[in-house]
């Protein structure tokens, strides 16, 4: 073969191969061959309250009414046996994905609070109403042995709960432990007087309260000394103080060693023991359960009948390793990041399959939109927003929402920030920073 | 069948059918050589290609020392005079040779593999390396570490799939590009190699054991990893294939699919002319390779590592009057996402006396990459192609220059960058 034989061979060949380029390419460009599009991105961050003077507290973020959100700060008294006790919030039994549950579940040496500030939210900065409600002075006068304290903002006041402790002894020497369950609701101004919810001797009771958008309810649950079977029942109050009507639970609500966590979704609740979760009526008659949560830092969302969750899982592989990873020769020095866990989202109910949408170090909160999920979640140091569809698959990629907000938050033991959501393709993501709320909008296409 | 068993049978055939290859030109190879040329590129990244082509010349041009040796034909003299050269030349490969091709291909590995991808992705790389062997079990008989080398990236970044896995990739393809380049070459001077050149050419083995090894189908592969179990993983992740069969899977499709990294004629070519070194004192072998109309032609397969799987190639060599034509073809084979390609890359084609051009074009189709996107797992498949000109002109007195300027789209390309842009190289080049 000669050169200008080479030459024309070589054409030839190029010609070959850009026909089988152009054969690849045509079925793709009729399937609209078209680049990669993030159908989500961070389009808003607004600072919808602040206010110095609440710096230094702690505050927990609820979902309030209207696509609105509750932030709470707590001001504890300092004085008597409680002196020196920190000014924290206490583990939140109804901070779950949704909810206007109370506190509660404190140790015999956890601090009385003084009062509580509600700071009602609305969507629009600036739009916001703070009220502030003195604790009762039957709760303010303990000094101790007062447990599962909770205060739960129902909308227009506070219901304040709590259980007090007491010990006798008999005349033979025998020591019994005995048990009070009373609530007071305060308007603001002064607190109507505790009543009694529920009282006992030789026993321990364990209370939480919930408050939804038609009625709040006092749960407790207990044990009697010397028996098995625990008992256990429910204050309906509606409105709180003034409408008080006892109502009995089934059985499988009544847990004697912890209360139920209860949180709302969808005007559903949620409840969950120690024997599984439930979601339950208004009327308190059981819809779902009981299912077994998977996973760390779950954070629920109700829809289509079924119950979801998002959930960390340690995951099968190192895969997921975020940060610091060490890949055979090569090694990436501090990548800014520790999420380690897979991120998984899933269905409940019995069938129901998860899918994992990312890798996380904490689960911020999950919604529910119109066929769609969004999840809030962290990984390391900053905060990301994903998209799935209503089969959980996921929807482009993560989307970078900022730097993690009031770690304080996540830091009593598993609490999420709660999330709210307003239309079908804006998700607002509003977090506690310092003594500001900050709402950041994601805006999917 | 074992896949060990399945592998080692494959690798004897290859081995035996480059013997057989070698020794049927044993005779004629006698006084083969080929010109020496230094040559040093550069680009403004310091990609993985000029690193390549840099290492290799200066390796080679290091081999000279080779000259200065006794003269290593010895058919004929006394036997005892034979075997002392014979040791003498392995110690020689031993203490000089293998060291130097060690030096080369840990370099190309680290710097010009996860580090040229480091440099690309602006992820700030360092290295470190140990002695190279024997020197390092001689000086440093407490280093029990895995690696002779390292690179460490000091950039803060989140975690990037895409990105991790491209430069986690990047050690092990850019050896296996060496790879390609050698044979190429081969092809060019049909079938004449340097054996430093070939000793190079192992280095497309690297991790090979590892990937093999029973770990690598654990649920989180090697415990202090490896860029074999690395890519396993990131693979898996990649494609949320998070649960452990699923990442067992995805490994067990790569053991499958490195069988096709074996069955490499020029591997045995390469072993053969190790020992061809030692015992006779060749410094370079000829592959036998077919003419066909005056043209020397080769079709070998070609392995690769990309951020989708395996890849696997089939190259058609045809070489004539010093240009080459390669012409190939290439399909995944992870079962994660649909990856193939193919291209024609026309080279040294003689224009006048001190002209030399070329010219290439890849065409391909794979899943989008996405190097500024956390955890995206649908993407688009994209078509995409990459085009350009290669050219090198001697200016006199033994020095010339050389250079590459060609423009891609996005997408994965061997030894390419990744995004889309023009890109290319330029070089001296020294022929005493």
């Amino acid at each position: 073969m000669n050169t200008p034989q080479l030459r024309r061979a070589v054409v030839h060949l190029c010609a070959l191969t850009a026909a089988v380029g152009v054969a690849w390419s045509l079925p793709l460009a009729q399937l609209g061959c078209t680049h990669f599009k993030e159908p989500c991105h961070l389009s808003n961050e607004v600072t919808l309250f602040s206010d110095p003077g609440l710096d230094g507290l702690s505050g927990t973020l609820l979902e309030g009414p209207d696509g609105g959100t509750i932030l709470r700060f707590i001001t504890y008294k300092t004085a008597s046996a409680d002196a020196g006790a920190e000014a924290s919030d206490v583990a939140d039994a109804g901070a779950g994905a949704s909810g206007l549950g109370g506190f509660g579940t404190v140790s015999l040496s956890s601090p009385i609070p003084s009062q509580v500030d509600i700071v009602l939210s609305a969507v629009t900065p600036g739009a916001f109403i703070r009220k502030t409600f003195g604790a009762p002075m039957e709760l303010q006068a303990r000094a101790g042995s007062t447990t599962d304290i909770a205060a739960t903002y129902t909308g227009q006041a506070v219901l304040f709960s709590w259980v007090e402790q007491s010990t006798h002894t008999d005349a033979n020497g025998l020591v019994h432990n005995g048990a009070a369950l009373r609530y007071a609701v305060s308007n603001g101004g002064a607190s109507l007087p505790a009543a009694l919810a529920r009282g006992c001797d030789g026993c321990t009771i364990h209370a939480t309260a919930i408050a939804t958008h038609g009625a709040t309810f006092l749960f407790y649950s207990g044990v009697q000394e010397g028996k098995s079977k625990p008992f256990g029942g429910v204050v309906r109050m509606d409105p709180p103080g003034v409408t008080v009507e006892h109502i009995p639970v089934p059985s499988w609500f009544i847990s004697p060693a912890v209360p139920p966590r209860l949180s709302l979704s969808n005007g559903k609740l949620l409840a969950r023991l120690s024997t599984g979760s439930y979601v339950v009526r208004d009327d308190l008659a059981l819809q779902i359960g009981p299912f077994v949560p998977k996973g760390s830092a779950v954070a629920f969302v109700y829809g289509d009948g079924d119950p979801y969750g998002a959930w960390l899982e340690t995951p099968g592989t190192s895969a997921s390793s975020d940060g610091g990873a060490v890949f055979g020769d090569l090694g990436f020095d501090d990548l800014g990041s520790s999420g380690g866990q897979d991120l998984m989202l899933g269905r409940y109910s019995a069938g129901g399959t998860a899918t994992r949408i990312s890798t996380a170090s904490n689960v911020l909160g999950v919604v529910r939109g119109e066929g769609t999920f969004g999840v809030a979640f962290a990984s390391g140091v900053r905060e990301y927003f994903a998209l799935t569809g209503a089969d959980g698959e996921k929807v482009g990629g993560d989307v970078d929402i900022g730097g993690t907000l009031a770690t304080s938050l996540e830091a009593g033991g598993g609490r999420r920030v709660m999330r709210s959501v307003h239309g079908p393709a804006t998700f607002s993501i509003v977090g506690l920073s310092g003594s500001a709320l900050l709402s950041r909008e994601v805006t999917c296409d | 069948m074992t896949r060990w068993l399945r592998a080692a049978i494959v690798t004897m055939g290859a081995l035996a059918l480059g013997t057989v290859s070698g020794v049927a030109r044993a005779g004629e190879a006698a006084e083969l050589s080929l010109p020496t040329e230094l040559v040093v590129a550069a680009d403004p990244k310091l990609s993985m290609d000029v690193g390549i082509i840099t290492l290799r010349s200066l390796s080679l041009f290091a081999f000279q020392y080779e000259l200065a040796l006794p003269d290593a034909k010895l058919r004929g003299r006394p036997r005892a005079t034979f075997a002392l050269n014979m040791l003498g030349r392995l110690a020689e490969e031993v203490f000089i040779a293998a060291p130097l091709v060690e030096a080369e291909v840990g370099a190309i590995h680290e710097v010009f593999g996860h580090g040229a991808r480091g440099r690309e992705l602006r992820l700030e790389p360092v290295y470190q390396f140990s002695l190279p062997q024997p020197y390092r079990a001689i000086f440093s008989p407490d280093d029990h570490g895995d690696h002779s080398a390292f690179t460490q990236f000091q950039a803060t970044h989140p975690a990037q799939q895409d990105r991790d896995l491209a430069t986690s990739l990047a050690g092990i393809e850019a050896n296996l590009r060496t790879a390609h380049l050698v044979q190429a070459d081969m092809v060019k001077h049909d079938g004449v190699v340097h054996h430093a050149d070939l000793l190079a050419y192992f280095g497309k083995l690297v991790y090979s054991s590892s990937v093999y090894d029973a770990r690598i189908l654990s649920k989180n592969g090697f415990d202090g990893g490896n860029d074999a179990s690395a890519f396993v993983t990131l693979l898996a992740d990649r494609f949320n294939r998070f649960r452990p069969e699923e990442r067992t899977s995805v490994a067990k499709r790569l053991q499958t699919a490195y069988i096709w990294n074996l069955m490499d004629p020029t591997l045995g070519l390469a072993a053969y002319a190790t020992v061809r070194r030692v015992v006779l004192g060749d410094r370079y072998v000829q592959a036998p390779l077919p003419h066909i109309l005056g043209a020397t032609v080769y079709a070998a397969p070609r392995f690769n590592l990309s951020p989708f799987g395996a890849e696997h190639y089939i190259d058609v060599f045809m070489a004539r009057n010093g240009a080459l034509v390669d012409v190939y073809g290439r399909v995944g084979s992870s079962g994660l996402a649909s990856y193939t390609g193919s291209g024609v890359h026309l080279t040294d084609v003689t224009v006048s006396r001190r002209v030399r051009l070329g010219a290439e074009l890849d065409l391909w189709s794979q899943p989008e990459t996405l190097l500024d996107v956390r955890n995206a797992y649908v993407r688009p498949q994209l078509f995409g192609a990459s085009g350009g000109v290669t050219g090198d002109v001697r200016i006199g007195a033994g020095f010339g220059v050389m250079g590459k300027l060609a423009y891609k789209s996005a997408g994965y390309l061997q030894g390419q960058p990744l995004d889309e842009g023009l890109y290319g190289y330029a070089g001296l080049t020294y022929r005493p």
